[in-house]
């Protein structure tokens, strides 16, 4: 299980790195990092909808509602260029992170 | 059974609590959670199961809430954008209303603004009288020595102290860090022939400027460790040498004792701040006062200090300082049988002023009373005047809600809630009092404190800098604005749609409140009306109230040297239109003594005048009995002639030979005179004696000049005192003119009540105007058909008194009893001799009421008889 600071820290990565794979609603945003951590990233679903909105406010992902006959409403989220950007900027500090941690590993071994 | 769509609601309804959320991001989570629920039941779990673990994986409502309000707390939602544009829209309907009525509007912004004005005034006046003498930074540590007297079972407080008593307590005691004695002395200071005047000068321990916050304008503070130098405030400096800087000029001081010296100017203090009482018109270094006045000696335990101020940093060493002030006692009261001290106790002159009624001798003197009972005066007007205009305020609202009807209608109809509605009418109230108050300001600063600063001549110091005013305008805008706000808005919101848009809306049901209010005004203005009226009639009382002897044609002269006063008086006999001249030591209307009689019983506190054998004659004085003293003189020295007052606190039957004791004499009393005045009515008549004086005292010169030659002798008086003293400024003149400015604050008194009447009839009557438009705007059709049924002004006038005659008949009783109450209070707060109040008064003040009324409603007859009926009946 993936420490709640962690989960939290990485939510930004995690969002934007989704949605840059194309547009997605928050139901879906969440069932996709369950998915793909394997059920090891846990928190309140309820706690994604704020970050969503604080990178809407941001302005790097931007939403619109969307009506596709029967179905019901969805607010659907999208990356915005600056999203793209501040993508960029996570991934390099997240690599470098995990360069610093990986050199240590290797030094203990 | 479990119901899933009443358990979603539910659960939403949790989150609507939350500021946070508005209904875009209620509807996400809505979907979120039937998303979820959608896959659990596909997956072929039950309704209420499914429900459990949707609503768990959620998370708790409360954390998510919180994590989302910190995103709207710097955001613009939804929510704030319709707050706002919902207020600027207010705004602009508050704005047309008061354009479209611009009656009303006047009306209500008129008596709103001068309400706060009148209120600024209350708290110009409450801040003078509790910011006195609050700029001096060590206020808290600074220490007056007083002393208390025990006399005939009452303790009094005197501000002098022993003159050596401030060096020993310096030299003994190690918490009293610094001393400054004060000594008061009456000179002559002298700069050339023609700017010569007795003035008031402290001679004080240099420290006297450090201890206290007097900054210096020009010079230096220390110069007046010199004891050549002199340091004058900058209003002497003015007097003596204009608007230039006086530094190194020269003043020569004259002192009575006949002492000369001169002095350098080495420093003028800057301007006082308005709020003082404590202060000087100059200082000079406490050596000084054994040159000027060889007969004083500053070691002396009997010399009197006028003051002596102590710096004591630790509050908690004050005991100790004064219990061994009251250790030395002994050693004053063997020096001088006039000490009569039964302990000493310090007074931080903090927040003296205040304090100064209760002591004797301070040099912080107390007119502390009269600032507050003016102050409360005005806390009551303002509170006065805020009402009428409220009310008028009310009423207005009320009654005019009428022609808004359809608007609040229309806005109900399209869904306007009970509380917009409330909240729009409070905010067009809100709006007007922001406009009220600021013109409230500006004739309140800029007319109403001047005026009155003018008319009382003092300076209140006051200033919109200081942060308690724009408090205290905050509450009076709440206070105001809620009380006169949210009647008519509660009032107005409650109205029925229905039955507006059918017609069937009566306002009228609501007329007994208007007229409570509007008799309220009436009585109101009645008041203020029968009190400017009294003030009036007080006035013209007081200027032909008799002092008790004759002043007309009567003058005088104070002589400072005995000597030259005997050949004025012997120069002044030589004068053929002068009938007779009286040289005496004490005059009427400018000195006496304080003197203590011994009874068997206790001492009886009497005023003493030494004056000379003619001197009753001369002024006119009136001998109800026996005889006034004889010419010889000498015959008559323990003989006494007393007052009225004096024989009715002795209880004597006959007075003639009784006899009294006065330190160890015994006088015999040889004449009564009728009760006079010796001072203005502001000061009762109490208990005198007058005896025989000295000629080596002589001080004054009174004479009685030929009618009609008043001017001539004057003239002469002045020539004959200058040719004898010609360094020395003339004090005296024209008996009349002795009480100073008691005519003149009588004028005053008279003036502002007469202007404050004027203000609140205006009010009033304006009140009254807009209540009886309205209320024949709204029967414009039934006046409109009485009219073409053959009604005229008289029918129109009943109508119109019927309604409200009686709520101003009983107004006008109601405050004609209340002004008769108010200002009996008035009265004897600030006079001691006053008019006997005779319900006459009301005649004036009914029929000023009565006119003003008469004008209001005939202007509306008329008006209401001059509409063609045809345009009444077409109206809408």
């Amino acid at each position: 299980m993936i420490s709640k600071n962690l989960t939290a820290a990485s939510t930004k990565p995690i969002i934007l790195g989704i949605l840059k794979q194309g547009n997605s609603y928050g139901y879906l945003i969440i069932k996709k990092i369950k998915e793909l951590s394997g059920g090891q990233m846990q928190y309140s679903d309820g706690m994604l909808y704020p970050v969503l909105h604080r990178l809407e406010k941001e302005k790097l992902i931007q939403s619109k509602w969307v009506v596709e006959g029967e179905k019901r409403p969805r607010k659907y989220y999208e990356i915005t260029e600056a999203g793209k950007e501040a993508l960029v900027a996570e991934q390099a500090q997240w690599q470098q992170v995990n360069s610093v941690l990986n050199a240590l590993w290797e030094l203990k071994s | 059974m479990f119901n899933l769509d009443e358990a979603v609601k539910q659960w939403l309804r949790s989150f609507r609590r939350h500021r946070a959320y508005d209904e875009a991001a209620l509807r996400e989570m809505e979907q979120h959670l039937w998303d979820h629920l959608d896959d659990l039941t596909g997956e072929g779990m039950a309704p209420e199961e499914a429900f459990a673990i949707a609503t768990a994986s959620f998370g708790e409502v409360d954390q998510v809430a919180d994590e989302e309000f910190l995103n709207i707390k710097r955001t613009t939602t939804f929510r704030s954008i319709i707050f706002t544009q919902m207020f600027s829209n207010y705004f602009k309907t508050t704005l047309r209303a008061l354009m479209k009525y611009p009656v009303s509007s006047f009306i209500n912004l008129s008596g709103l603004s001068v309400a706060i004005g009148v209120c600024l005034v209350a708290f110009a006046f409450y801040r003078y009288a509790y910011k006195v003498d609050d700029f001096h930074e060590l206020r808290k540590e600074l220490f007056l020595v007083t002393h208390l007297v025990d006399d005939q079972n009452k303790v009094i407080q005197e501000g002098t102290s022993p003159g050596p008593l401030g060096q020993m307590l310096k030299a003994e005691l190690p918490q009293v860090e610094e001393i400054c004695r004060l000594y008061e002395l009456n000179v002559v200071l002298q700069h050339d022939e023609q700017t010569v005047f007795y003035e008031n000068t402290s001679f004080v321990d240099p420290s006297f400027l450090t201890l206290f916050t007097f900054p210096l304008k020009w010079g230096t503070v220390s110069s007046l460790e010199d004891p050549n130098s002199i340091i004058l405030s900058e209003e002497r400096s003015v007097k003596y040498f204009g608007n230039e800087n006086p530094l190194g000029k020269t003043l020569t001081m004259l002192a009575k004792s006949g002492e000369t010296k001169t002095f350098e100017v080495t420093g003028v203090a800057a301007k006082f701040p308005g709020a003082h009482n404590l202060d000087f018109g100059s200082l000079v270094n406490i050596q000084n006062l054994e040159v000027m006045n060889p007969g004083l000696n500053l070691s002396n335990p009997a010399l009197k200090m006028t003051a002596t101020i102590l710096h004591i940093p630790d509050r908690t060493q004050v005991a100790a300082t004064e219990a061994f002030a009251n250790q030395q006692i002994p050693l004053f009261e063997e020096s001088n049988h006039e000490w009569k001290i039964s302990s000493f106790s310090l007074e931080v002159i903090d927040g003296m002023y205040e304090r100064s009624t209760e002591m004797r001798n301070n040099i912080i003197k107390g007119n502390f009373v009269i600032i507050r009972n003016i102050m409360i005066t005005f806390v009551v007007l303002g509170i006065f005047v805020m009402l009428l205009a409220s009310t008028n305020y009310i009423n207005i609202a009320i009654v005019s809600a009428s022609r808004r009807l359809k608007e609040i209608g229309m806005r109900k109809v399209i869904g306007a809630s009970r509380s917009m509605i409330i909240l729009q009418f409070m905010q067009e109230n809100l709006v007007m009092m922001v406009i009220a108050l600021v013109i409230g300001l500006l004739l309140g600063t800029s007319l109403f404190v001047p005026w009155l600063e003018e008319t009382i001549a003092f300076d209140m110091d006051f200033t919109l800098m200081d942060p308690t005013i724009w408090w205290f305008f905050l509450i009076v805008l709440l206070v105001t604005g809620l009380v006169s706000g949210l009647y008519p808005a509660l009032f107005i919101s409650g109205f029925q749609v229905a039955s507006i848009f059918r017609g069937k809306f009566a306002i009228g049901n609501r007329g007994w409140l208007t007229k409570l209010f509007l008799g309220f005004q009436i009585m109101l203005a009645c008041i203020i009306i029968s009190v400017a009226v009294l003030f009036t009639q007080n006035n013209q009382y007081q200027r032909e109230r008799n002092w008790g002897y004759e002043k007309t044609g009567v003058m005088y002269a104070y002589v400072p040297v005995a000597d030259k006063a005997k050949v004025l008086k012997t120069r002044m006999e030589q004068n053929p239109d002068v009938m007779m001249v009286s040289g005496t030591e004490n005059h009427l209307g400018r000195s006496h003594s304080e003197i203590q009689l011994q009874l068997p019983d206790g001492e009886l506190d009497v005023r003493e005048m030494q004056v000379a054998d003619n001197y009753f004659e001369t002024m006119g004085l009136e001998l109800v009995q026996g005889r006034p003293f004889l010419q010889s003189g000498t015959s008559d020295q323990l003989s006494i002639v007393v007052n009225e007052s004096l024989v009715k606190k002795m209880g004597w039957k006959a007075p003639l030979n009784e006899v009294v004791k006065l330190e160890g004499e015994s006088l015999r009393v040889v004449g009564v005179v009728k009760d006079f005045h010796l001072y203005s009515f502001f000061t009762e008549i109490t208990p005198l004696l007058f005896r025989v004086n000295d000629v080596k005292n002589m001080r004054f010169v009174a004479l009685r000049a030929r009618e009609g030659k008043t001017q001539e002798v004057l003239a002469d008086l002045k020539e004959q005192y200058f040719d004898l003293l010609p360094n020395v400024p003339f004090s005296g003149g024209y008996q009349e003119d002795v009480w100073g400015s008691f005519y003149d604050s009588l004028n005053y008194g008279s003036d502002f009540w007469q202007v404050f009447a004027v203000m609140v009839l205006l009010l009033a009557a304006l009140g009254l105007y807009g209540l009886v438009a309205l209320n024949i705007s709204g029967r414009k059709k039934e006046f409109s058909i009485r009219k073409v049924l053959g009604a005229g002004y008289q029918e129109f006038t009943v109508i119109l008194l019927k309604q409200y005659a009686y709520v101003f008949v009983i107004s006008f009783i109601a405050g004609t009893v209340i002004a008769y109450f108010v200002t009996e209070l008035i009265f004897s707060s600030f006079y001691s001799y006053y008019m006997p109040i005779n319900i006459s008064f009301s005649s004036y003040s009914g029929g000023i009421l009565a006119l003003s009324i008469g004008v209001v409603i005939g202007y509306h007859i008329w008006k209401t008889n001059a509409v063609n009926p045809s345009s009444g009946l077409n109206s809408e």
